[in-house]
C-alpha cells in the first residue's frame, strides 16, 4: 500500500530555527513545472484569509468579498506569477490591499447616506461572543489609522517578521517599526482613556 | 521602565489574545458555500481554455470579417455595363435563434449589434476587469447585445444581454453592496444583466426565486436617464412600470422615493 505525505499546510504560520516564515504552501499548491494550483492555494488558504482580512474589514461578508476578488485577481493575472513560493505573499497582500480599498470605499459610502441614515447598525457578527478585554482592545484597534492597524494584524496575528511585514504593505522596514510603536503607544491611550471614563 | 516595558509585553499578549479569538470564530460554517463553489470553480478552470476560447472567437471574427469584405467587394464589382450594383444588400438576413452566449472577448461583442443594424450596448468593459472601483464588490458585464433580434427589429426571442460567467452570479450575491451590472436569474438561458450606471452602488434587501429588490446607495448620474439611453439599444422597452423586455418576463420596476427598485425574470 502506497502511503503519500498529508499536504502541507499551515494554519497559522510556522517557526523554523527560531525565524518565523510566513506561512506554508501546500506542496498540492505547487504542481509541476512549478505553476501555482491557485485551486488548491484556495482550498488550503481560503479560511486562513478570511480571517485576515475580517481581522481588517467590518463584517464576515465583506472579508469574503475581499478574499473572493484577491483570488480571482490572482487567478487573472496568473501568468505573472512566477514564484510560486512567493503566491502565499502574493494573496496576503491582496488581500490587505483589497480591505484597505474597501474601507475607503465604505467611508465614501457611509459619507454619502450619512443624512439619511445617521446610524449603522453592527454587522451581523459583531464581536458580542467575545471577552470583555478582548472586545475593548478591538474596539481601540478599530480606532487607529487603517496602516496602524494592518501593522498590528499582520505582526500578532498573522506572526509575520517586519521584514514579512514590509513587504506585504510595500513599505520599508523602518516604516513597519515607527507604525507598529505608535500604534502600541496610540492603542494604551486609548485603553486607558477609556478606563478613565469608566472609572 | 521596566514597568512600562511589562505593559507593552501585558498589550501585545491581549492584542495577540484578541485577535486569535475574534479570528478563530470565525469557522468552515460560517462561509458562504455558493460562493466557496463558484470561487474554486473558476480558479479550478486552466488558463488554456479560455485562451483556447479566445482563439476560436478570433479566428470567428477572421471569417466574419472575410466573409463581409467579400460580400462587400462582389457587391461593388463593376456590372457588365460598366456600374456598381446600387444598394448593398444586407450581409443576411437570417437571425440566430436562441440566447446569445457570452463572448470570451467582451470588446468585439458589439460587432454583431451593428451588423444586425441593431444599436450597439456601448459599455467600456475591457478584459473582465470592474467597471468601476466605487464600492465594495465587483461585477463586470459582457455587454452582449440580443443577438437573436428579428430583422424588423422585434424582439420575440431577444434576452438582455450576458453577464460575464467568470463574475459572481444571481445565486452567489448576498447583501452587497455591489457595482457594476445586476445579475438577473438563469432561466435557462444564462445569466443576463441590467446595466447600471458606472460608479453606482447597489445592495440586495429582498429577494425571492425570481426577483431581486435592490437599493441603491450611491448614485453618481441619473440613473433613468442612464436606462433610457442605454436600455432601448439592447431591447428594453419602457412601460408604465419601469422596464419590461418583451416576449420574456424580464422586467425592472421604476425606482422609487427610497431608491429601490426591483428586478423581475
Amino acid at each position: 500500500m502506497t502511503v503519500s505525505a498529508p499536504a502541507v499546510y499551515a494554519e497559522r504560520p510556522y517557526r523554523v530555527g527560531g525565524r518565523i516564515h510566513g506561512s506554508a504552501i501546500s506542496r498540492d499548491a505547487m504542481s509541476a513545472g512549478d505553476s501555482v494550483d491557485l485551486a488548491e492555494l484556495y482550498r488550503t488558504h481560503h479560511l486562513q484569509m478570511v480571517r485576515l482580512a475580517r481581522l481588517l474589514v467590518d463584517d464576515l461578508a465583506s472579508a469574503e468579498d475581499v478574499v473572493q476578488e484577491a483570488f480571482l485577481g490572482m487567478h487573472r493575472n496568473r501568468a505573472a506569477l512566477r514564484d510560486p513560493a512567493a503566491a502565499v505573499g502574493y494573496l496576503r497582500q491582496a488581500v490587505v490591499n483589497q480591505s484597505r480599498s474597501m474601507l475607503r470605499r465604505r467611508r465614501t459610502v457611509r459619507a454619502h447616506l450619512k443624512a439619511a441614515e445617521p446610524e449603522i447598525a453592527p454587522p451581523a457578527d459583531s464581536d458580542v461572543l467575545l471577552a470583555e478585554e478582548h472586545r475593548e482592545v478591538l474596539r481601540a484597534v478599530d480606532q487607529l489609522p487603517p496602516r496602524q492597524r494592518e501593522v498590528l494584524v499582520l505582526r500578532y496575528w498573522s506572526d509575520l517578521s517586519e521584514a514579512d511585514i514590509a513587504d506585504a504593505l510595500g513599505i520599508s522596514k523602518g516604516t513597519v517599526k515607527s507604525q507598529a510603536s505608535r500604534a502600541m503607544a496610540a492603542l494604551a491611550t486609548i485603553m486607558q482613556e477609556g478606563r478613565d471614563s469608566d472609572g | 521602565m521596566a514597568e512600562q516595558q511589562d505593559g507593552h509585553d501585558d498589550l501585545e499578549h491581549l492584542l495577540r489574545a484578541a485577535f486569535a479569538a475574534k479570528a478563530d470564530g470565525i469557522g468552515p460554517g460560517d462561509l458562504d458555500i455558493d460562493r466557496e463553489e463558484f470561487v474554486a470553480r473558476q480558479l479550478a478552470r486552466r488558463p488554456g481554455a479560455s485562451r483556447t476560447r479566445r482563439v476560436v472567437a478570433g479566428v470567428g471574427i477572421l471569417a466574419a470579417a472575410a466573409a463581409t469584405v467579400g460580400v462587400v467587394s462582389l457587391a461593388l464589382r463593376p456590372t457588365q455595363q460598366g456600374e456598381p450594383v446600387g444598394a448593398l444588400a444586407p450581409v443576411s438576413t437570417s437571425r440566430a435563434v436562441g440566447p446569445p452566449t457570452a463572448s470570451a472577448t467582451p470588446t468585439h461583442t458589439s460587432s454583431a449589434a451593428e451588423h444586425r443594424g441593431a444599436a450597439p450596448h456601448v459599455q467600456q468593459f475591457s478584459d473582465g476587469r470592474p467597471l468601476s472601483t466605487a464600492s465594495g464588490r465587483t461585477l463586470t458585464g459582457t455587454g452582449v447585445a440580443p443577438s437573436s433580434r428579428t430583422a424588423s427589429g422585434t424582439s420575440g426571442t431577444a434576452l438582455p444581454p450576458t453577464l460575464s460567467p467568470t463574475l459572481p452570479q444571481n445565486g452567489t450575491l448576498n447583501s452587497g453592496p455591489y457595482t457594476g451590472p445586476v445579475p438577473l436569474g438563469d432561466t435557462g438561458h444564462g445569466i443576463r444583466m441590467l446595466a447600471m450606471p458606472d460608479g453606482t452602488t447597489w445592495e440586495v434587501v429582498a429577494r425571492t426565486g425570481s426577483s431581486l429588490t435592490l437599493r441603491i446607495t450611491y448614485l453618481p448620474t441619473d440613473i433613468e436617464a442612464y436606462w433610457s439611453a442605454s436600455l432601448p439599444g439592447e431591447g428594453w422597452q419602457q412601460s408604465a412600470e419601469g422596464w419590461q423586455f418583451p416576449g420574456t418576463a424580464y422586467a425592472v420596476s421604476a425606482l422609487d422615493d427610497k431608491a429601490t427598485f426591483t428586478v423581475t425574470w
